[in-house]
C-alpha cells in the first residue's frame, strides 16, 4: 500500500474512526490524541499488515487499544471516570439526539459491538478480534444491546 | 427489524479533529523510532550463534552490536561498522551465561549488545540489566531490550526464527554529560531473579477461543504456537475464576500470558477488568498492588567489565563550530553539532531581539518545528534508529529567553556535504513574511560537514 492509498483510506475512514472515538472517550481533544496515535502506529506497522482488504478492521483494532490507553489514564488520573461519564455540550449537535442519547446510555460492553457492527461496518468476526472476545460473546452483546436501544428508543417515542 | 440512521447519532467530524487528522497524516513519516527486534535481525543472530558453536566464535563477537541497533549489517553504515569497539567478555552464575557481543562509543552515547543464556532451562530465569558504569559512574541509559527478561522467553514467540534461549539484545545510553579520555574501564552488571516457588499464569487470553474466531491460518498457527509454547514450559496455566492473590498467599509468582507481573504494576490492575468481566465472570480479579518481594528472590548478580578507547573516538566524531548568525528578527547560535556513525546532534538556540517571552512566542510562529534535512539536490538516509526533535521556549542562567530547536537523531549511511532545516512536513505558511523570514533560515543556517 501506497503512503497515497494510505492517506486516502484514513480520510474515507474518518467520520467512523470520530464516531468510535467519541463513543469510548469524554472530549473531542481525546478522539484527536486517540486518532493520532492509532494512524502513527498503523503506519508504522503497515508493511505488517498481510492482507490490504483488512485494512479497515485492522486500523479500528489500533483505535480501540489507543482509546483503551486513554481510559486507563483517566483511571489512572484520580477522580475521572473511565469513560463517556459527563456527555459535554457539543455533543448536543447529533443530529438523531435521541439516538445518541440511547446509546450514551448503553454500557460500553453493549455500545461498541453494535456501533463497530452497524455503524462501521464491521463483521461479527471482526468485532470479536478487535473487543478480544469470541464470536457467541459478540453476537449476545449485540443482540442484548439493540434489545435495550429499542427499549430505550420506544420510551422516548412515547 | 427498524434500522437507525447510525451516523446521525453523532456529530459531524469537528474541525480540530479533522485538523489533527490531517496533521497526524503529515507527520506520520517523522515521528519518533523506536527499536524494534525485527525477524531478518532474529534470524541473523540465530545464524550467528550457529556459527559461533560451530567454532567461528567471531561471528557472534561484534556482529550483535549492529543487530540491535540497526537490525544487521546490512543496514549499517560502513562508518558505523568500523566503529565497533572489540570487546569480548562473558560472565556466568547461577546457570545464566552472558556475553558482551559489541560496543560503540561515539564519545557521546554508549552501546553495548549482549547474548545470554540459560544452562538450566528447566527452572525460569528472570534477568534484568540493572547498570552500566564508566569508571566506575553509572550512567543514564536511554534504551535497552533486558528491563526484565524471562529465560527461556516462553511468553514470547512473535516471530518464527526469534530465539527464545539464548536471547540477545542491548542498551544505548543517554546523551553523557562527561567527556573521556585514555582507556574506560566500563562494567555491565545484570541481575538474576528466580520465581520463590514456581510461576503461574493467569490470562483470559490464554482461554480465548481464537482458533475458531481467527479467520486466517496463518493467524491461528500463530497463536496456538505461542499458547502451545507457555503450554509446555511447565507453568502452570490457571483457572481465571481464581482469585490471583490466592496464588500469591501460596506462594506462586503470578504473571499474565505475556510474562508481565500482574500484581505489581499499576497498569495491568487497569488492563484486565476490561476483558474480564462479561466473559469470565463478573468479579474482577486483579485489584490491589502486591509487592513483588514476595514472588521472586535475587539468586546472582553478574558483572562483566569491559574497556573502551575513548581517544579512538576522535577519529569517528565531527564536532562543528559555527559563528553567530544574524536573522532579520533573532541572532542564532548553534549550541554543538556533532555528528558520528551512532548519533547526529543538532542544539541551536535563536535569540530575539528583545529579550521577553513574547518575543521568544513570535520566533515560535515564525520558525516553528523544523525537520533537518540536506539541501537540494543532495540525497541523506538516516540509520534506522529513534530520532528525537525538540522547539520550544526556554531561558539561560543569564535570564536570556531564547527558542531552542535541536534535534538528537540516529547516524546516517553516508556523510552529506551539508545539513540543513527543512519545512518538507509543514503546509505552506498563510502569511507572506513568515515564509520570507523561513526561506531565510533555511538558507542561512546550512550546517557544511567536509
Amino acid at each position: 500500500m501506497t503512503e497515497e492509498e494510505f492517506d486516502g483510506k484514513i480520510r474515507g475512514m474518518e467520520g467512523k474512526m470520530y464516531r468510535l472515538a467519541r463513543s469510548m472517550l469524554r472530549s473531542d481533544a481525546d478522539c484527536a490524541d486517540a486518532m493520532q496515535n492509532a494512524i502513527f502506529i498503523a503506519w508504522r506497522k503497515l508493511p505488517a499488515l498481510r492482507k490490504p482488504e483488512k485494512f479497515e478492521g485492522w486500523l479500528t483494532r489500533i483505535l480501540v487499544n489507543c482509546c483503551r490507553d486513554m481510559q486507563r489514564e483517566y483511571l489512572k488520573r484520580k477522580g475521572e471516570g473511565p469513560i463517556t461519564a459527563d456527555i459535554p455540550q457539543e455533543i448536543c449537535q447529533s443530529r438523531d439526539i435521541d439516538l445518541h442519547w440511547a446509546l450514551e446510555a448503553l454500557s460500553e460492553k453493549h455500545r461498541l459491538p453494535i456501533l463497530l457492527h452497524y455503524m462501521n461496518g464491521l463483521t461479527v468476526n471482526e468485532v470479536a478480534l478487535i473487543l478480544r472476545l469470541t464470536v457467541p460473546s459478540v453476537k449476545g452483546r449485540i443482540r442484548e444491546g439493540m434489545k435495550k436501544l429499542r427499549m430505550m428508543m420506544e420510551e422516548n417515542a412515547e | 427489524m427498524k434500522t437507525y440512521d447510525w451516523e446521525n447519532a453523532f456529530p459531524a467530524v469537528p474541525a480540530m479533529v479533522h485538523l489533527r487528522l490531517e496533521k497526524a497524516l503529515e507527520e506520520k513519516g517523522t515521528m519518533n523510532r523506536k527499536y524494534v527486534r525485527r525477524p531478518a535481525a532474529a534470524l541473523a543472530l540465530v545464524m550467528a550463534l550457529l556459527l559461533a558453536l560451530m567454532g567461528v566464535a567471531y561471528a557472534a563477537v561484534n556482529s550483535g552490536i549492529l543487530e540491535y541497533l540497526v537490525g544487521g549489517e546490512e543496514s549499517a553504515s560502513q562508518a558505523l561498522k568500523a566503529s565497533i569497539q572489540p570487546v569480548t567478555a562473558t560472565a556466568e552464575k547461577d546457570h545464566i551465561r552472558i556475553d558482551l557481543t559489541g560496543a560503540i562509543f561515539d564519545g557521546d552515547r554508549l552501546a553495548l549488545s549482549f547474548t545470554m543464556e540459560n544452562h538450566k532451562p528447566e527452572e525460569m530465569a528472570y534477568v534484568t540489566l540493572d547498570e552500566v558504569s564508566l569508571n566506575g559512574e553509572w550512567i543514564p541509559i536511554s534504551f535497552q531490550s533486558f528491563a526484565g527478561q524471562w529465560l527461556p522467553d516462553v511468553f514470547a514467540i512473535d516471530f518464527p526464527d526469534y530465539s527464545r534461549n539464548p536471547n540477545s539484545g542491548g542498551m544505548l545510553s543517554d546523551w553523557l554529560k562527561k567527556e573521556y579520555t585514555g582507556i574506560i574501564q566500563g562494567e555491565a552488571t545484570f541481575v538474576v531473579q528466580r520465581p520463590m516457588k514456581q510461576a503461574v499464569v493467569i490470562d483470559p487470553w490464554m482461554w480465548y477461543d481464537y482458533d475458531v474466531v481467527l479467520e486466517d491460518e496463518e493467524s491461528r498457527a500463530h497463536y496456538q504456537a505461542r499458547k502451545d509454547a507457555i503450554l509446555q514450559s511447565g507453568l502452570e496455566v490457571a483457572d481465571v475464576f481464581r482469585d490471583a492473590h490466592s496464588y500469591l498467599g501460596e506462594g506462586y509468582t503470578v504473571l499474565d500470558a505475556w510474562g508481565n507481573f500482574l500484581l505489581d504494576q499499576s497498569e495491568y490492575q487497569y488492563l484486565r477488568p476490561f476483558f474480564m468481566s462479561e466473559n469470565y465472570g463478573s468479579r474482577p480479579v486483579y485489584h490491589e498492588t502486591i509487592n513483588r518481594e514476595g514472588q521472586m528472590m535475587e539468586t546472582a548478580r553478574i558483572t562483566i567489565p569491559f574497556t573502551l578507547n575513548a581517544d579512538s573516538v576522535q577519529d569517528i566524531r565531527l564536532d562543528v563550530v559555527i559563528p553567530d548568525i544574524e536573522l532579520e528578527n533573532c541572532t542564532a547560535h548553534f549550541e554543538k553539532i556533532s555528528v558520528t556513525p551512532l548519533s547526529t546532534l543538532v542544539k541551536l538556540k535563536l535569540y530575539p531581539r528583545e529579550n521577553t517571552p513574547e518575543a521568544v512566542t513570535e520566533l515560535s510562529r515564525c520558525y516553528g518545528c523544523p525537520s533537518i534535512s540536506v539541501p537540494e539536490g543532495q540525497r541523506i538516509e538516516w540509520l534506522q534508529m529513534e530520532g528525537e526533535g525538540f522547539a520550544g521556549g526556554r531561558r539561560d542562567e543569564d535570564g536570556r529567553h531564547y527558542y531552542e530547536i535541536s534535534f538528537s537523531w540516529g547516524g546516517m549511511m553516508e556523510l552529506p556535504d551539508s545539513l540543513c532545516f527543512s519545512y518538507e512536513f509543514d503546509a505552506e505558511p498563510e502569511e507572506a513574511q513568515i515564509a520570507r523570514l523561513r526561506q531565510e533560515f533555511i538558507e542561512k543556517l546550512t550546517i557544511p560537514l567536509n
